[in-house]
């Protein structure tokens, strides 16, 4: 089961969260190292940031002893707040990637990422932290790793560190990573987005769609968390599309086929299903409709598709974020409907290219 | 030049058998004298930080002799040295619990518990009463399964909760219904 792995920012390595769960005979929650039996520098600061009387989960969850195994110690301060915040919430909607330690850094059966650097305090403030240029710094490794795989990656720092000379190193990375999104919060809830119902929540907005750029690795996409007016909400909502898949029309020399992910509850990052592979009939409308809400499309191009053969989706004319996984014998190009906005009956255009030219084209209307 | 037995005068054999009966002497002498001294052994308990010890540690865990003598040393070191019933206190899912007698000048009340995930550690919690000062160290002994000693963890919120691999040397001894339990 795939999920998000969260990670925590430090001066020294990113730490990821490698596992949390609930251990309900023990008197204080404890961080740990590695699945093992030895206590992180943090865990007396981590048990009063969970407890009832001084923290800030255990009044959410009603649970106050966890153990919250990380996979380097934190020496000091109080930024991992964020990050454990994070991964509670998360974890309490079961959708917090768990790992074996030897495995921290593989990003297996992980869906996307969070890096986290800031303080929370009771009230669910988000406050300013240190050394964030270094903590980005250290993590360039991580986030190399989720390019090479094609993983959205989403930065959440507190608003009281949006410095320019903050966002010229953040431009940088991301022009280096595109998919890096940052989300600049002040203040965290608790609540659980997957259980509002599947329609716009207040609550949720999504970021504008970038401008195309050059080439497809240019075109990630990543925006994983709905951030409106600093209020920080994890996992978006759906809207839900029925129906059944109807192609039909002629071949073409290069072959795509596609596949989708949906969701009958509308929720795109657990338990959603994956159908079979469908051709692309080009010069034609393929319809697509789903009961369930749609998470993601993939499309797989002909491993033996010449050199310089591409894909590009386009909605309302404008040229949609792709994802490329060139990991595979044929390249994979994954178009993530949850970090968009569609209304239902969304017609999208899908041209084959060869070397920046239109060779096919086909229209695909999700119902 | 070498010299023979035989060629020795009698003085000179005298001298050589004193000698060797000296060094003899010594060597038994010094074969009776344990591992362990006790000075170690009260240097080792007074100390809050006593760092790796691992002859101590070794000698503890297999050595009836240094169980014992150490066990003297605890019982003499000072009047806050306690022995907490083994069987006094019985806490549900607990492999073993227990808890400072009535007339103890400190309520502390100790449990194992297991970890209710892989890879199946155990915590060792002990829980300080008011106005207790908290344990620095845990003496466990059992006949069967030897002694050791651990410097505990600072309390906090009135708890010291610390995590053993599940073949921690304590999980074995914790689990006779006859140990003995020290905290100072």
């Amino acid at each position: 089961m795939t999920g998000t792995a969260v990670f925590i920012a430090t001066t020294q390595t990113p730490v990821r969260i490698l596992r949390l769960v609930v251990e309900p005979r023990v008197s204080l929650s404890t961080a740990c190292l590695n699945l093992r039996a030895s206590k992180a520098s943090i865990s007396d600061a981590y048990n009063d940031f969970v407890s009832l009387d001084t923290g800030i989960i255990a009044r959410h969850t009603q649970q106050e002893n966890y153990r919250l195994d990380l996979s380097d110690d934190i020496a000091q301060g109080n930024s991992w707040q964020l990050g454990a915040f994070i991964g509670h919430q998360l974890s309490h909607a079961g959708k917090l990637a768990h790992c074996d330690p030897s495995a921290a850094t593989e990003l297996a059966d992980v869906d996307r990422i969070i890096w986290a650097s800031g303080e929370v305090d009771v009230s669910g403030r988000v406050h300013a932290v240190s050394d964030i240029e270094r903590k980005l710094a250290q993590s360039r490794a991580l986030f190399a790793d989720a390019h090479r795989q094609c993983l959205p990656v989403c930065l959440m720092l507190p608003e009281g560190n949006r410095e320019p000379s903050l966002q010229v190193t953040l431009d940088a990375l991301q022009a280096e990573y595109p998919s890096l999104s940052v989300q600049f919060i002040s203040q965290v809830r608790f609540d659980d987005p997957s259980a509002l119902p599947p329609t716009a929540d207040p609550y949720l907005t999504l970021p504008a769609p970038r401008p195309p750029a050059q080439g497809f690795m240019g075109k990630y996409r990543s925006a994983i968390a709905a951030v409106s007016a600093g209020t920080l909400l994890l996992v978006g909502a759906l809207a839900g599309v029925k129906g059944f898949v109807a192609n039909s029309g002629a071949s073409s020399a290069v072959e795509v086929s596609m596949r989708w992910e949906y969701a009958k509850d509308g929720r795109c990052f657990s338990e959603r299903t994956r159908s079979e592979p469908r051709a692309v009939r080009w010069e034609r409308l393929n319809k697509l409709s789903l009961e369930g809400a749609l998470c993601r499309i993939e499309f797989d191009l002909d491993k033996a598709a010449p050199p310089g053969t591409s894909l590009e989706i386009l909605a309302d004319q404008r040229p949609l974020d792709l994802s490329l996984d060139r990991s595979r014998v044929a390249p994979r190009y994954l178009l993530n409907l949850y970090l968009l906005q569609l209304p239902k009956n969304s017609l999208f255009t899908i041209n084959l290219m060869q070397n920046d030219k239109k060779m096919e084209s086909a229209q695909l209307q999700v119902e | 030049m070498n010299r023979q037995w035989k060629d020795l005068d009698s003085a000179t054999r005298n001298h050589i058998q004193q000698a060797f009966i000296t060094g003899s002497l010594v060597q038994e002498w010094a074969e009776q004298v344990p591992e362990i001294s006790l000075r170690q052994l009260f240097a080792y308990a007074s100390d809050p930080n006593p760092g790796e010890q691992p002859a101590i540690a070794r000698a503890l865990r297999r050595d009836p002799t240094t169980q014992t003598r150490y066990q003297q040393v605890l019982d003499a070191l000072c009047a806050n040295t306690l022995v907490v019933a083994s069987a006094a206190a019985s806490v549900p899912d607990a492999p073993a619990a227990g808890l400072t007698a009535n007339d103890s000048p400190q309520r502390w009340r100790y449990r194992l518990q297991v970890s209710s995930h892989p890879p199946h550690d155990y915590y060792l919690i002990i829980e300080v009463g008011a106005n207790s000062e908290a344990p620095t160290r845990l003496c466990a002994s059992s006949n069967t399964e030897g002694a050791i000693d651990l410097v505990l963890d600072t309390a906090h919120r009135g708890v010291i909760q610390m995590l053993l691999e599940k073949d921690h040397p304590l999980i074995s001894i914790m689990a006779d219904p006859d140990r003995i339990i020290r905290m100072w």
